[in-house]
């Protein structure tokens, strides 16, 4: 599969939970995978902008548009990253042509410059985790393998235990079981992290 | 590395436009930052997380306090932020507590008004005359009565000037006499303890606690029972007030639950707690010593099943320590 395909399955899938309207995780998680590769692709696309933040705050009101009116986004018409993208693309347009300093008459395949912006040969996962900047600073403190997929998957929003069990290599106990101990690592976890970023902290200061 | 730090200033910027936002967390999250009087540091800290952990819970979406898998949704949001679920259901109950107060009074004035204009609207305009006539009388009852008052007031001999003034009321040490209310002949203080330290008024909402770190390796163990501090030995320095210890052990300590007590002389414990040493180096507890007449103590530091340690302790308001 390719990236821009992941990308675009990846984009439907968390566009289908931000409908739901329940899922209370979703509005971090498009914000960590397509917020930095928005910014990204319109600081290549615009890259001498008068205003260096210019791209970021428009990349931002792009996606809070896209949060307020998530039902606008058709996932039959293209990718999640390429609305976002052409919402974002035409108002930096407005605002340069408001400032009359720059005039785009040609917009080239949106999917394409994305691809670019991103990367070539990243897996999903891979992507993911580059694409989350916090998901890698809380990874870059757990050195365990076994600790790091338990955290990985705490942070990817996972909660079925079953996932959990399997690392774990518990998923022949029975689940009330299961889920005690999936609980003991979650908070042993959470406590060693509370721990680290603590001490973290008082080096700081 | 820091070659995230673009991704999560932008990050962090859209957290900072959704603070406004009462779906998101975002709004939570400043809210009780602005009760608390917390920056963004502090925050972190008191929900046990770093702050680009913060900014991905600022991010995320608010629970409904009102859908019935509300404890789920909280549980979800802790494990996604790794942030321990009791302290997140805290705060958002906090908030939630804010909310409620803030609309009681809102909703109170829009009665009150919807009220009053009810109350106009029935008015018919030939009802005016009276009304203002009726007005003006309630008025000058209402003045001739507290003209009355005042005039009474002043003209009364002032007693309750001369009333002593309400003090903070601080333990007497054993053998010390409060003077009685009517005692003319004990002198006038504003507080009943004699004290070398100055009068010290005790917030009843809010005791003062004193932090205390203590490395027991610089204290020597007391083994033989009798003399309390043991004479000459250098001695840990409390205050008779609400107590934090933060003890750093003696190397070798090991880990779990502490049994920790004040003793005096004769053996019997005047103040006692349990704390739990995760790691067998610290051990944190509070103590309360209101009450603990000044004089030398030992302070038992007793794990599950092994010989407590004693070292000698010596309190004294003198060695107040930091204020928390």
């Amino acid at each position: 599969m390719t990236q821009e395909a992941d990308l675009k399955e990846l984009g439907q899938a968390l566009h289908r939970r931000l409908l739901t309207k329940q899922d209370g995780r979703v509005t971090a998680e498009i914000a960590e995978v397509f917020l930095p590769l928005l910014a990204n692709a319109l600081h290549r696309k615009f890259p001498n902008l008068p205003d260096p933040h210019q791209a970021e705050t428009v990349a931002i009101d792009s996606l809070l548009r896209y949060f307020a009116q998530p039902e606008k986004f058709d996932p039959d018409k293209g990718s999640l990253i390429g609305y976002l993208y052409l919402a974002a693309y035409r108002d930096l347009l407005n605002l340069l042509k408001h400032s009359q300093k720059f005039v785009e008459l040609h917009p080239r395949a949106l999917e394409h410059e994305v691809s670019v912006a991103v990367g070539a040969d990243n897996p999903e996962a891979h992507l993911l985790e580059e694409a989350s900047p916090i998901v890698q600073r809380a990874l870059a403190k757990v050195t365990d393998p076994i600790d790091r997929e338990l955290v990985a998957l705490m942070m990817d929003g996972v909660r079925e235990t079953a996932a959990y069990a399997a690392v774990l290599g518990i998923a022949d106990s029975p689940l009330r079981e299961q889920e005690k101990i999936v609980k003991r690592h979650k908070d042993r976890l959470k406590k060693m992290l509370q721990r680290e970023w603590q001490r973290r902290d008082h080096q700081r200061r | 590395m820091k070659t995230d730090e673009p991704s999560m200033q932008l990050l962090t910027a859209l957290a900072q436009r959704l603070r406004s936002d009462p779906q998101f967390m975002a709004q939570v999250l400043a809210v009780y930052q602005r009760e608390e009087q917390l920056d963004d540091a502090a925050l972190a800290r008191s929900l046990g997380t770093a702050p680009e952990m913060m900014t991905r819970l600022a991010l995320c979406r608010r629970p409904d306090a009102h859908a019935p898998d509300f404890t789920e949704q909280v549980r979800a949001l802790a494990d996604y932020t790794l942030i321990d679920e009791a302290r997140l259901a805290r705060v958002l109950q906090r908030v939630d507590q804010l909310a409620e107060a803030d609309a009681l009074p809102h909703s109170f004035r829009a009665r009150l008004l919807a009220g009053v204009r009810t109350a106009l609207a029935a008015l018919a305009p030939a009802r005016v005359s009276w009304l203002a006539g009726a007005v003006c009388l309630v008025f000058f009852a209402v003045t001739g009565v507290l003209l009355w008052r005042v005039y009474h007031r002043t003209s009364a001999p002032n007693i309750a000037q001369q009333r002593p003034q309400p003090t903070a009321t601080l333990p007497v040490p054993a053998g010390q006499r409060s003077p009685a209310p009517n005692d003319t002949t004990a002198p006038h203080r504003s507080e009943p303890v004699a004290s070398a330290s100055p009068p010290r008024r005790v917030s009843a909402s809010r005791p003062a606690t004193v932090i205390a770190k203590i490395d027991l390796e610089d204290y020597p163990v007391l083994r033989e029972a009798g003399a309390a501090g043991g004479e000459g030995a250098k001695a840990i320095q409390l205050a008779p007030a609400r107590a934090r210890l933060l003890l750093r052990l003696p190397e070798s300590s090991a880990s779990g639950w502490y049994r920790m007590s004040v003793v005096d002389e004769s053996g019997r414990t005047v103040a006692t707690t349990r704390a739990r040493s995760v790691g067998g180096q610290r051990l944190s507890a509070s103590l309360d010593l209101r009450g603990v007449a000044e004089k030398s103590y030992r302070l038992r530091l007793a794990r599950a099943g092994e010989a407590p340690d004693d070292y000698p302790l010596s309190i004294s308001r003198s060695k107040m320590l930091r204020e928390k």
